[in-house]
């Protein structure tokens, strides 16, 4: 008799519609099946293949792709670069972030204020900033120049964009840390809310100042919030595009690999190595991910 | 003691105030030079507010007749909010019964299912975009509002799912048992109980899809190469790229494309605040 | 109105057997309180009950219809949470109402039954507010509301007072018993402080690990319990208990522990036939704290059932002074034992701790001398004396 209800009883769901999740899930799966992995599979395949809509069929390539774009002094220019940008992307935002996070976590009247400005830069399309930066930065009327010159900083006014390479390329990048920034203070800020209050006030107890409370307390508790804060910024500065298109267009001196990317895709038709270099640094934004979590990623429970 | 502590509280304020000028200070600028005439914005140095002042660039852009910049902008105005409107619909649709599955619901296979979807969340732009072009354009879908917010759709759900799955999770199974218990069936229970009480869950993750799809720019500019469907951001580069739209006028522009993003991130900040922070740390 | 029975019910989650073959039956209009540790059962027992949790194999039954594969929402039941769970975005009028409204019943007939319920809780200031607005007891009071209006056949209560504090809980376990008496409706009630369960339940049911240990009115679970865990689990302080020898002298049986030598009382020895079996034998010896007395402040020459102690703390509670003493006696080394006491220690609400060995707690007059450092002659009642077998911990009666 028991043998009968276990038959009827046990891990199956009964109840509870057994198909509904899969009715609730369908639409979704559809999506990330048909228009991310099956995409993303596609890059993978493909990278090994000439794509070349004028000139079909496509045909295996082996590592030809691969070869090509290594041999390509452009290519290997926007790698330097894009190096460059994540360097100044990962470093300032993450820098910024967490000084910011830190003055925000202070309960204040003004705290609100100064949250709703500090997101604001995050809400705007990177274009649209880039057009208002592009301002800022110009040569002949630009107000960078024009508080610098009037500080006595500079002698007289420069063209900042596309004439120095690490100059360009800190300044095009500055405008996607002004973007990336809020994100990475409000992960950041996340983190520290979630340090609970005590350990602070047991920290004085035992004797401990501002400086020591934030290198033995905060910093290390903090770590999970700012790496996940490095790995978005990491992320948005190995696609960085848009920025660089408006500031500086295609030319080499500032071009990332994004750039490269398309130039190679969509202006030069060569799909296939569109596809290796996007199978490059899709892998080079794996790795590098997971460098970031393997050196500052660090599980805190409380 | 006191002089210590009156330092540093100076010190915070300057912080504060340099924060705050890094932030709205581009804001600011690009308001001040779309509401001067172009010789006032080209003097030097630099005026900090608008002198003389004119209302003339903003006239340009109302005035539709013709051709002219102003309609232009108008249309991928329109163009952007369709696009990211409908494309924030679907995705929240898709992503409100999804995360409920998979907060609530027990079944075979979800965690392979949850975890393909969030691992698309590391993907990037590199991964599809090609790929997604050649699937649009053989679908004739290209230069059509359907097959941008198609694409759209598609990139936001990973992170909307991550969002309201965090929410779903927040709120206490008790609450559902209890509406079982009251009589209620699990549909009934996900929309009388689980939504409503998740409002500021799927309004964070609202705004936070529609303003990623506002921000769009290399997907369209690959999916659409008329005006027909070019969103703002699009237009906006062309216009930059193009170097014959006066910089006044195109602060204009780029004032008018921010307005809409930048309203809602001042007035809706707390949700936006909160929809991050709920997806940021686990 | 209806009878509940639990048949051979288990609960295993993956390999771990969280209820085990539970036998229970609840009378038509009975309010049967199910307590114990955290961890034993208790609240999974209900939970499937409810329906919000499957069986794993056996049987419910309510009023003859075995439920097992019903929906909640087809069981007719109504249950309150430990943490109330309030539809945070209803008012307290649609929190009461959102069951009704979901069985259809007619709009006029929900609004009679919620300002009924409403007027009988105390709630009708609150209808309109939403839960975020009340205090603890108004919102426990809502959570009852929403079970009472709904006319069920079976009330659950999972630990519903858990998160009131102490005067708050004592008025409400007052109000739910006498909602029960008046309804007349059948109650499943779980908690893990004894003191809810003793005052509340018609009958209690103690559970362990998984296991129904005994089911009984509450006079009997303290005074007739079943085994060493239903003993020490009832009652606060616990109970004392020491390993004894067992020997039959002339005046009678005896029990040595220690240096000690009392005698039991002959009435006592004569109900419980089966200690004749345990002359010269081992047994776990116990004594509640309400049953020992300072002997300067008992009205006997009965030196037979004197211990001396050395007092190592004293508390006054006001009326009473509670000792803990130390007695020159082994505890009980065992394993089973030593796990009763503990498990009855941390839940227990008086909040005692893990009792060291060969201490002794007894609730004494308020008169007694008994300070710390000093010696205390102990009156042991010889007619409330405990044995409990040292290997099983089964309490030894006939």
């Amino acid at each position: 008799m028991s043998g009968e209800r276990t038959q009827t009883g046990r891990k199956r769901p009964r109840r509870r519609g057994r198909f509904l999740p899969y009715i609730l899930l369908s639409p979704l799966v559809l999506f990330i099946g048909a228009l991310a992995l099956y995409p993303t599979i596609v890059t993978t395949v493909q990278a090994f293949f000439t794509v070349d809509p004028v000139n079909p069929p496509t045909r295996f390539a082996g590592l030809a792709n691969f070869r090509a774009l290594i041999h390509n002094p452009f290519v290997r220019q926007s790698a330097v670069n894009t190096a460059l940008y994540i360097v100044v992307g990962v470093g300032l935002s993450t820098l910024f972030g967490l000084v910011i996070a830190l003055v925000l976590q202070r309960r204040s009247r003004w705290r609100g204020v100064v949250l709703a400005l500090v997101v604001l830069p995050w809400a705007l399309p990177g274009v649209v900033e880039a057009v208002i930066w592009g301002w800022i930065y110009d040569a002949t009327f630009g107000v960078l120049n024009s508080v610098l010159k009037s500080t006595g900083l500079i002698g007289s006014y420069h063209v900042w964009i596309g004439i120095g390479r690490v100059v360009s390329i800190v300044l095009i990048e500055l405008v996607q840390v002004w973007q990336v920034t809020p994100l990475a203070a409000l992960l950041i800020l996340a983190a520290l809310q979630s340090i609970p209050q005590e350990i602070y006030e047991a920290a004085r107890v035992d004797g401990a100042g501002s400086w020591e409370k934030f290198r033995r307390i905060t910093l290390p508790l903090v770590r999970p919030g700012l790496a996940v804060a490095m790995v978005e910024s990491l992320i948005l500065s190995l696609n960085v595009f848009d920025q660089v298109y408006v500031l500086n267009g295609f030319a080499p001196g500032g071009a990332s690999i994004m750039l490269q990317t398309y130039q190679i895709s969509f202006n030069n038709l060569n799909f296939g190595q569109g596809y290796a270099l996007s199978l490059l640094a899709t892998f080079a934004t794996m790795l590098l991910s997971l460098l970031i979590l393997a050196v500052v990623y660090r599980r805190v429970e409380f | 003691m006191r002089g210590r502590s009156g330092l540093r509280r100076g010190g915070r304020a300057l912080l504060i105030a340099l924060i705050l000028v890094w932030s709205a200070f581009p804001v600011y600028w690009a308001l001040n030079t779309s509401m001067t005439t172009l010789n006032g914005a080209q003097s030097v140095p630099a005026h900090f507010v608008p002198s003389p002042f004119t209302a003339h660039n903003y006239g340009t852009l109302l005035n539709q007749t013709g051709g002219g910049v102003g309609n232009q902008f108008w249309r991928s105005f329109l163009n952007a909010t369709i696009e990211s409107g409908l494309a924030t619909v679907l995705t929240v649709a898709i992503a409100l019964f999804a995360a409920y599955a998979f907060a609530r619901l027990e079944f075979r296979g979800k965690r392979i299912i949850l975890v393909a979807v969030l691992a698309t969340l590391l993907l990037p732009v590199y991964a599809t975009l090609i790929p997604l072009y050649r699937i649009m354009s053989s679908v004739h879908l290209v230069n059509t509002y359907l097959g941008i917010i198609l694409v759209y759709t598609s990139g936001f759900l990973p992170l909307a799912i991550w969002i309201m799955y965090n929410y779903f999770a927040s709120v206490p199974r008790e609450l559902e048992e209890a509406a079982f218990v009251d009589g209620a069936t699990p549909v009934v229970a996900l929309w009388r109980v689980m939504i409503p009480v998740s409002g500021p869950g799927i309004a964070a993750t609202s705004i936070i899809v529609f303003l990623m799809g506002w921000a769009q720019f290399i997907f369209p500019l690959v999916l659409s190469s008329d005006l027909a469907t070019q969103p703002v951001t699009v237009m906006v580069a062309a216009l930059y790229g193009q170097r014959i739209v006066p910089f006044t006028l195109l602060n204009a522009i780029g004032v008018l494309a921010a307005a809409l993003p930048g309203v809602i991130a001042l007035v809706l900040n707390r949700y936006i605040v909160q929809g991050v922070m709920a997806g940021s740390i686990k | 109105m209806a009878e509940i029975r639990y048949e051979h019910v288990s609960k295993a989650f993956d390999s771990n057997t969280v209820v085990n073959d539970l036998d229970l039956r609840i009378d038509d209009g009975e309010l049967m309180v199910l307590v114990g540790p955290s961890g034993c059962g208790k609240t999974t027992a209900l939970r499937m009950l409810a329906g919000l949790e499957e069986v794993s194999s056996g049987q419910i039954v309510i009023d003859e219809q075995v439920v097992n594969d019903l929906e909640p929402r087809d069981r007719d039941v109504a249950m309150v949470f430990q943490n109330y769970a309030l539809y945070p975005h209803l008012s307290v009028y649609q929190n009461m109402a959102f069951g009704l409204r979901l069985h259809h019943k007619p709009r006029a007939e929900i609004d009679r039954r919620v300002r009924e319920a409403a007027r009988v809780l105390q709630l009708e200031e609150l209808l309109q507010r939403k839960p975020k607005q009340l205090s603890g007891g108004q919102r426990q009071r809502v959570a009852m509301g929403r079970a009472i209006v709904r006319q069920p056949r079976v009330f659950l209560m999972d630990e519903p007072l858990s998160n009131l504090d102490a005067k708050l809980r004592a008025q409400m376990r007052a109000q739910i018993a006498r909602l029960q008496r008046d309804l007349g409706v059948t109650m499943l009630y779980v908690t893990h402080d004894q003191v809810e369960a003793m005052t509340l339940g018609h009958r209690v049911a103690v559970m362990r690990l998984g296991v129904l240990q005994q089911v009984a009115p509450p006079q009997e679970l303290y005074r007739r319990p079943v085994n060493l865990f239903v003993a020490s689990f009832i009652g606060s302080p616990t109970m004392n208990v020491v390993e004894a020898e067992l020997h039959r002298e002339s005046d009678g049986l005896r029990a040595r522990f220690g240096s000690h030598d009392i005698r039991i009382d002959p009435g006592l020895a004569a109900s419980r036939p089966a200690l004749e079996r345990y002359d010269g034998r081992r047994v776990v010896l116990g004594v509640r704290p309400q049953n020992t007395e300072d002997a300067a402040l008992v009205d006997t020459g009965d030196t037979d059932s004197m211990i001396d102690a050395t007092v190592e703390l004293r508390e006054d509670l006001g009326p009473e002074v509670d000792v803990h003493v130390g007695i020159d006696a082994p505890a009980p080394a065992l394993e089973a034992v030593i796990e009763a006491t503990e498990s009855a220690d941390t839940t227990g609400e008086a909040g005692v701790a893990g009792r060291p060995e060969g201490i002794f707690v007894a609730r004494l007059g308020a008169g007694t001398e008994a300070r710390e450092g000093r010696q205390v002659k102990l009156w042991l009642d010889p007619r409330a004396l405990h044995f409990f077998d040292p290997d099983s911990g089964v309490a030894i009666y006939e």
